[in-house]
């Protein structure tokens, strides 16, 4: 037996064990880590699949909305679970699929108020909401916690992704400052998604992080992955530090401010 | 007064394309206008890197990338 594993966990993590760049001291700092999922809708549900089967030790699920028959089409781990809190319905699943991860749900809506101790506590965040402040409240308070992020966002067949680690490399803010004003950019609601798009978004996202804790590897710090998945075109965008970025840049605030928040998330 | 030709691709499913000319100093924002695009929309990339919208003009082809949310 491989010393600090269980008959179990040698068989459940053997395709990783005999990965050179994972190995039984990888699947050791995994089983360690602590990652908070925030939103565990279309981006969430796979990041949630594939880091609880990685065997994350800790995951935490941030969501206060409810399954409904309209996201079944992309949230697959909702099965069988309609009308109930979506961070409750995945701790479910992650249950019945990795009994070595513990869930931490989090039932209430991400803010201003609980960001920065909510992050405080991860190795991780997985940025898998669905609108502007949300992003914009992530970004900052990972900024300023000097937490690393994995940012994926859709609409309709384009998906685009990027690993944020403070201090290294450009956040958020650096390619776009503030959100576009409001009802400018439909939302997935509005303007459809395909549904298999998220899988494939959510996907990259959790082998952003897994290879982040891990180490091994070069992650999207400094790239954008652009996809659209209509025409199957990858295409890579080069992201510098913003010297006019108002997070790691000027650094213009030092704290959450929630007036920050609200529609196009300017810093003035 | 001198012209640049430029080519504007669209980033995503419908692979819009613009070739146009427009005038030494124009600015990105400007551009942008041209095609009636709204430049808080989009992010324009030249030779693989976002570009301000205050930068002048430079003749070849950029892409705009859109700004989403959806998740």
């Amino acid at each position: 037996m491989i010393a600090g594993f269980t008959e179990e966990q040698i068989r459940r993590y053997a395709r990783h064990i005999i990965l050179p760049e994972v190995g039984g001291e990888g699947q050791k700092k995994l089983l360690k880590s602590k990652v908070l999922c925030v939103g565990a809708g279309g981006l969430g549900s796979p990041i949630i699949q594939y880091l609880a089967a990685a065997g994350v030790g800790t995951l935490g699920i941030i969501d206060d909305d409810v399954v409904d028959l309209s996201n079944l089409q992309r949230q697959t781990i909702h099965a069988g679970n309609l009308g109930r809190n979506k961070a409750v319905s995945a701790k479910e699943f992650v249950e019945r699929l990795n009994p070595d991860v513990e869930v931490i749900t989090y039932t209430e809506k991400l803010s201003p108020d609980n960001v920065r101790d909510l992050i405080k506590g991860y190795d991780m965040i997985a940025d898998g909401t669905d609108n502007f402040p949300t992003r914009y409240l992530i970004n900052d308070a990972c900024v300023l916690e000097n937490k690393p992020f994995s940012h994926g966002s859709i609409f309709r067949f384009e998906g685009q992704i990027m690993t944020i680690v403070p201090n290294e490399g450009p956040c958020y803010r650096c390619v776009f400052e503030h959100a576009p004003p409001e009802g400018m950019v439909p939302s997935c609601q509005e303007a459809g998604v395909f549904g298999v798009l998220p899988g494939l978004v959510g996907s990259i996202q959790a082998t952003e992080i897994i290879k982040y804790l891990l180490g091994i590897g070069d992650i999207l710090k400094g790239r954008m992955l652009y996809i659209d998945t209509l025409n199957m075109d990858f295409f890579e965008i080069k992201v510098k530090k913003n010297p006019d970025c108002p997070m790691c840049g000027k650094r213009v605030i030092d704290d959450i401010h929630p007036e920050n928040y609200q529609e196009s998330c300017r810093l003035w | 007064m001198l012209s640049l030709k430029v080519r504007i691709e669209m980033l995503g499913s419908n692979k819009q394309v613009w070739e146009i000319d427009v005038d030494k100093g124009t600015t990105y924002e400007k551009l942008l206008e041209t095609i009636d695009i709204n430049p808080e929309t989009v992010i324009v990339i030249r030779d693989g890197f976002p570009v301000p919208i205050d930068d002048l003009v430079e003749e070849g082809e950029i892409k705009l990338l859109r700004v989403i949310s959806g998740g």
